[in-house]
């Protein structure tokens, strides 16, 4: 079975369909969906429609939680004021824009979905707002796929694409006191897939990412799949977002800067 | 340093006149005058030049009858004037004296022609032969302490045209940790980022809001003042967050972590 994994859309409309129609012709049975629809960018009920149209499969990301439940980013996720600012304006633009219809469905999205051996999850399966770095702490990073019960872990929320494999991994666990001994976990191969972002690519180029996975065969296929992004910016600047946004997303930039401490654990 | 008292130094933004009237000031330790003509309320390169030279008496415009108190009273002069002013000007001002007027030239020979006043012509940095309908953009600062990290971003944006064409951009900025800092950037120049900004000699301010100067002055086309303004603003530490710092930044200093 050929599964495409999308996350991290951001209301990025060109993007999202440029992706569709390249997993389309990848025949893809089933595509999963790892949240952040909206956020930033100028078709926040254009995008949540599309994927209510099509049932595509989708676990709550921070920026749908936000919309939700009001702005509750943590600092982790803004390293400067700037970014800040910027995240809190296009939180209350979004918030303004999303109809209560959509704000009702998005209220409906799960922390996580299972799929056979796989997991799906924004951030990470503790919280949509921690960031899975490539760079993690390996205990960290094998312990959150080993939480999930699942050999494989699809996430986004970095919006950087990376495969991490952990062959024949070894948790132990030492507890303090009189009666405890240590206890060693072994793990067969697990692995975090970070599917990157649909619509506000980290990459260094303006195209949109995702990722194809061959459930047969446990292939990995990351797709980089170019679309017009000057519609999207046209749409910032027509919309009444930032101009800022438009200039940064035709640069490969994302529209606020992210945390970039590979060693940072968010404990909200 | 040649004999006559007052030096006039003009020539295109971004082609060195600070620069070389810095060199000028390091050859002595004698008392020395500074004035820059057309800063405005914004004179960024005369702060920046007052901190770094001691033995430099840096007067602002509106000090014009001060200036030619002291150069009557025999102490050389270095008057700096602005691209946009006309020497004829400075001429008005220092018609009494006899002075030497020197053109810094980017080296383009086009260009000559608009040195005929200069008794010397020095070669500076090579820049944008003509700039058209230029735009100035001032931001007084003074009170404001900038988030690092924000400041970074910012001017990664304004150097790669978010803002506008910019031409040249220099600016005083207070940190977090009670210094100022001093960035510039000229088109042609290579790009600047936070790790190229001089800390200034001054202590650190890290009692509330520094009243000291500093500032930002961008000159460009297209600029788009707003957003600018917009956005300075939003890089710029509130009283609660400044509060936050400056303790942490005692606290290192106590503990020896830090020097004051």
């Amino acid at each position: 079975m050929k599964l495409a994994v999308i996350s991290c859309i951001h209301a990025n409309l060109p993007a999202l369909d440029a992706v569709l129609l390249d997993s389309d012709q990848h025949q893809v049975d089933q595509i999963f969906c790892v949240g952040d629809l909206v956020g930033y960018g100028p078709h926040p009920n254009e995008v949540i429609d599309k994927i209510r149209e099509l049932g595509i499969p989708t676990c709550a990301g921070c920026w749908d939680e936000d919309v939700v439940e009001g702005h509750n980013a943590c600092e982790c996720s803004y390293p400067s004021v700037l970014a800040e600012k910027r995240g809190l304006t296009a939180h209350e633009w979004t918030n303004q824009q999303v109809s209560k219809d959509n704000k009702d469905w998005l209220a409906t999205l799960p922390q996580s979905l299972k799929f056979e051996n796989l997991a799906f999850v924004h951030g990470s399966p503790h919280s949509a707002h921690e960031y899975l770095l490539p760079g993690i702490n390996e205990f960290l990073a094998l312990e959150r796929v080993l939480s999930t019960g699942a050999d494989a872990l699809f996430c986004g929320h970095t919006h950087v694409p990376y495969v991490r494999t952990f062959e024949d991994a070894t948790l132990q666990i030492k507890l303090r006191g009189p009666d405890c001994h240590p206890t060693s976990f072994t793990a067969p191969l697990k692995r975090i897939i970070n599917v990157g972002s649909v619509g506000e690519p980290r990459h260094g180029r303006p195209n949109a990412t995702y990722v194809l996975y061959d459930t047969d065969t446990e292939a990995v296929t990351l797709r980089e799949v170019s679309y017009p992004y000057q519609t999207t910016c046209m749409d910032i600047l027509e919309r009444g977002l930032p101009a800022i946004f438009a200039w940064r997303l035709a640069r490969d930039l994302e529209y606020a800067e992210k945390a970039e401490n590979p060693t940072h654990i968010c404990t909200r | 340093m040649d004999s006559r008292l007052v030096t006039v130094v003009t020539g295109p933004p971004g082609v060195g006149k600070t620069t070389w009237i810095r060199q000028q000031v390091a050859q002595t330790e004698d008392a020395l005058l500074y004035f820059a003509a057309g800063a405005g309320s914004l004179p960024i390169d005369a702060v920046h030049l007052g901190v770094e030279y001691a033995h430099l008496k840096v007067l602002l415009e509106g000090q014009e009858q001060e200036l030619l108190h002291h150069i009557q009273a025999g102490i050389p002069a270095l008057v700096e004037v602005a691209f946009h002013l006309d020497p004829i000007q400075m001429q008005q001002i220092l018609g009494e004296f006899d002075c030497r007027w020197v053109g810094i030239t980017p080296g383009e020979k086009d260009e000559l022609d608009s040195y005929l006043w200069a008794d010397e012509l020095m070669p500076g940095q090579p820049v944008t032969p003509t700039l058209l309908d230029p735009q100035i953009w001032r931001a007084p600062l003074t009170g404001q302490v900038w988030d690092p990290a924000s400041l970074e971003v910012f001017w990664q944006e304004l150097l790669g045209g978010a803002y506008g064409n910019i031409y040249r951009a220099k600016g005083i900025f207070e940190m977090p940790d009670g210094q100022a800092v001093y960035g510039e950037f000229t088109e042609g120049g290579s790009q600047t980022g936070l790790d190229d900004f001089d800390v200034l000699d001054l202590p650190r301010h890290l009692q509330g809001r520094p009243q000291r100067f500093s500032g930002l002055e961008i000159l460009g086309r297209h600029l788009e003042m707003r957003s600018l303004s917009q956005t300075v603003q939003d890089c710029c530490l509130s009283d609660p967050v400044l509060a936050d710092y400056q303790r942490q930044i005692q606290e290192l200093i106590t503990t020896g972590e830090l020097t004051a």
